[in-house]
């Protein structure tokens, strides 16, 4: 299905979950199309047979005459009928088609790897959300029933037509021929300027986007005048474009609508000629001729102008089913972890309740190996960019409950191994190990269940800190949030806070100091009871006031634990079983304090570098 | 009190002009590295643009880039590390030529290898330039000519670190929490 042209993928979105809805729409296009057309073709019969006869008369009798105009009138009033029921549930399967692509995206988008949103603006991929979705809703709304609708009345009154005169008929087709050729050549100039003015309106969100990220910096580097004249240029160019499009949108209509009105003159006048000369044709069979020569080119004119729109909605549709195609992240490893209790004879066996005890399960022999948190990494080499090594050869172990320190230079690859841990990336070669399984073969949600992270960004979602808290571990009840929170030294603050743990927090934590904001990160972390944790740069700014409490809270948690520390203030480090130096990408020491202090390497000038170099 | 005089006097533009921040929230713009430098002079130099860097301790890692300066930064600055950003931040506002620049905790995942090394280059280089440093590492601030000692809004103290040492309270806390702390776990 992936390589599909986007309409059929469309089409198959609407058929999916529509069908019976989309039936009875299609019903309703036809049977209100051919009411219209016979409603036109109606007007022979009513002229001559009617009405014709009666001309002249002394005492007409209007008898038939009103019978045949009643009929005329429910014959109008079913198409009417129809055209309202296909608009109404148009509607509906427009609506609904638009919410199971949003659906869809963003599911899709929740399974993508790291990779994606680091290659992609996030301006970009939240206009497939709002504009490209639009412009689908306007051709499922409009663009299609009205295509459908069209072709049925063309085809019903070309048929109709050559029903009461082929020379005539032939007159029009040449006249609409030339209508075609006109809007093609229009049509394509402007759909250019359309697709350009997509493009425009992602770079000006993007602007926007980043500039109010910035503004304190604007500010602070009085730019604003700059600011301005960059986003000038953006609107300018924006301006053009959806001008150009718009010009050419605009002036097809009455280029079309005069030539469909020359037909028009033309024919009237050909007809009026046959019927006086050969009197080939009626006076009922002009009236109804004309009507339909108006209804047969405005029908054409207003497929043409779907053109657009739909051209439109297929760009915004191809770049949606784009992201959908996106390979997601690969999740094929097969080993989970569940929740176990140790029995009497010493052997694991598996419970479907919380028991805080875990170990992986193998599927293939359901072995179950005790979730301790040894990490071993064995030749890794990695790159994000493909040439460029970030990390080279990467040989490591941390055994359970071992604290293992990584120190370097920023861009030394220490965020790398963390980000590597989590499997968010593959790797180009060697392997991982945890427990003495290779990562590759477990479960990624599973994995990530199993670490803790800290991280130096720390991302807070909009609910209320209770909330927050429980992205931890969904289950758990609010004492043992309270109780994490405590533990990472955070319940002091929350208190302080005037709706305390139901305060809600806003714009990734703006209200809350980048401090608090990390405890909250630990203690979220705290909850989860990962076996093994990656502090980055944890402590990196917290205030120094409560540094000592976090400190504290930290050990509390490092206990039992293997932890991995990204740390930059080497004397919160002292104490680990292990402190690997990275440089570019390379492990240059390892040891402990006291050995790399006697190497007198780079973590002897870095240690006394940070106090000495004064 | 700026120069002795109101900062509510002066006009807002010529007040933030000659007064540079380096925000703890850094942010960078979709643009090359030199675009954005440019952010603190229009019309800099490419000599005053090395010599910032070299200052702010960014051209090694500039000068390893493809590109070097014309190095296209994404937006919100996702292809350069933590300490990377920061680095360009404070280069960025000494291209300002500023009468004072405010650190605000902006050397935080810079490397205290590093940060001496842009505090050691600020003495040589900008030593007439006041410079206000908020900061959470005490040896961040070692150097500094006085410190003031903030205590939940209230000024506990403005001294120099020496006699701080010997007096505040809180100072003292801080400083045994980072410095001394750890040797007395031995």
């Amino acid at each position: 299905m992936s390589k599909k042209h986007p309409l059929l993928r469309l089409l198959k979105y609407i058929t999916q979950r529509f069908k019976k809805q989309l039936f009875v729409i299609f019903i309703a296009i036809i049977i209100s199309s051919i009411c219209h057309v016979y409603g036109q073709l109606f007007l022979q019969v009513l002229i001559d047979e009617y009405i014709t006869p009666l001309i002249g008369q002394q005492n007409p009798i209007y008898t038939s005459l009103y019978q045949a105009i009643f009929w005329m009138a429910v014959i109008y009033l079913i198409g009417v009928l129809m055209t309202w029921i296909y608009s109404r549930l148009t509607v509906n399967v427009s609506q609904g088609v638009l919410k199971q692509i949003r659906d869809d995206m963003f599911q899709h988008m929740e399974t993508l790897p790291i990779r994606y949103f680091d290659d992609n603006p996030h301006g970009d991929i939240m206009s497939y959300y709002i504009n490209d979705t639009d412009a689908l809703r306007e051709m499922i709304s409009q663009s299609i029933p009205n295509c459908v609708s069209n072709v049925v009345f063309i085809l019903a009154a070309f048929i109709s037509m050559l029903s009461l005169n082929v020379y005539l008929t032939m007159m029009i087709v040449f006249g609409v021929s030339i209508m075609l050729f006109v809007a093609r050549y229009i049509g394509r100039k402007s759909a250019i300027y359309f697709n350009a003015r997509e493009k425009t309106v992602a770079e000006v969100n993007a602007y926007i986007e980043e500039m109010m990220d910035g503004q304190k910096v604007v500010q602070v580097f009085t730019h604003e005048e700059e600011s301005k004249k960059k986003f000038d240029v953006l609107n300018e160019k924006l301006y053009e474009n959806t001008k150009n499009a718009n010009i050419y949108a605009n002036i097809i209509m009455p280029i079309m609508g005069n030539i469909g009105y020359l037909v028009y003159v033309v024919i009237a006048i050909l007809g009026g000629s046959l019927a006086i000369q050969t009197g080939m044709l009626s006076i009922g069979a002009i009236a109804s001729f004309l009507l339909l020569t108006r209804g047969f080119t405005m029908h054409i004119n207003q497929l043409s102008q779907q053109y657009n729109s739909i051209a439109l909605a297929l760009a915004g549709a191809n770049r949606i089913f784009e992201l959908m195609d996106e390979e997601s992240e690969k999740n094929e490893g097969k080993i989970t972890l569940v929740n176990v209790l140790r029995q009497e004879d010493g052997l694991f066996k598996q419970s479907s309740t919380y028991t805080g005890l875990w170990a992986w399960k193998n599927p293939e022999n359901n072995e179950l190996i005790e979730l301790k948190g040894d990490i071993r990494f064995q030749n890794v080499d990695f790159s994000y960019v493909k040439g460029k090594k970030v990390l080279k050869d990467i040989h490591l172990y941390a055994n359970p409950g071992e604290k293992i320190a990584l120190v370097g230079a920023t861009g030394a690859g220490k965020t790398t191994l963390a980000n590597l841990m989590n499997h968010f990336y593959d790797l180009e070669k060697g392997s991982i190990l945890y427990d003495g399984i290779n990562i590759e073969d477990i479960n990624k949600n599973d994995l990530r269940k199993s670490l803790g992270m800290v991280l130096q960004d720390v991302h807070l979602f909009t609910a209320t800190i209770m909330e927050n808290l429980r992205y931890g571990r969904k289950d758990a009840s609010d004492e043992e949030c309270i109780a994490a929170a405590r533990l990472a030294n955070a319940d002091k603050f929350i208190e302080k806070l005037p709706n305390g743990y139901n305060t809600i927090i806003t714009d990734n934590g703006e209200n809350l100091s980048q401090g608090q904001r990390q405890l909250l990160a630990i203690a979220r972390c705290a909850l989860n009871n990962p076996p093994v944790m990656i502090l980055d740069e944890a402590t990196s700014s917290i205030d120094t006031r409560t540094e000592k409490d976090v400190q504290e809270g930290m050990d509390k948690l490092m206990e039992g634990r293997t932890v991995f520390v990204i740390a930059h203030r080497l004397s919160t480090i002292r104490n680990a079983e292990a402190i690997i130096v990275l440089e570019n990408g390379k492990i240059i020491e390892r040891g402990n304090h006291e050995d790399l202090m006697k190497q007198k390497g780079k973590y002897y000038e870095l240690y006394t570098g940070a106090f000495e170099l004064e | 009190m700026l120069a002795g005089r109101d900062v509510r006097d002066y006009e807002i533009k010529t007040l933030r002009d000659s007064v540079a921040v380096v925000l703890q929230k850094n942010v960078l713009f979709s643009g090359t590295i030199e675009e954005n430098l440019k952010w603190g002079k229009k019309d800099a130099t490419l000599e005053e643009i090395e010599k910032v860097c070299a200052i702010a301790c960014c051209s090694e890692f500039i000068s390893k880039f493809k590109d070097g300066y014309d190095t296209y930064i994404d937006q919100g600055g996702t292809n350069l590390s933590g300490g990377q950003k920061q680095r360009l931040c404070i280069a960025r506002a000494l291209l300002k030529s500023p009468k004072i620049i405010i650190l605000d905790d902006s050397t935080s995942a810079v490397d205290t290898k590093t940060e001496a090394m842009i505090r050691q280059s600020f003495r040589q280089f900008i030593p007439k330039v006041t410079k206000i440093i908020i900061a959470q590492r005490i040896s961040s601030i070692e150097d500094c000519d006085r410190v003031l000692v903030l205590d939940n809004g209230e000024i506990s103290d403005f001294d120099t670190p020496q006699n701080l040492l010997k007096h505040n309270q809180i100072y003292q806390e801080i400083y045994y929490s980072q410095v001394k702390g750890s040797v007395s776990d031995e």
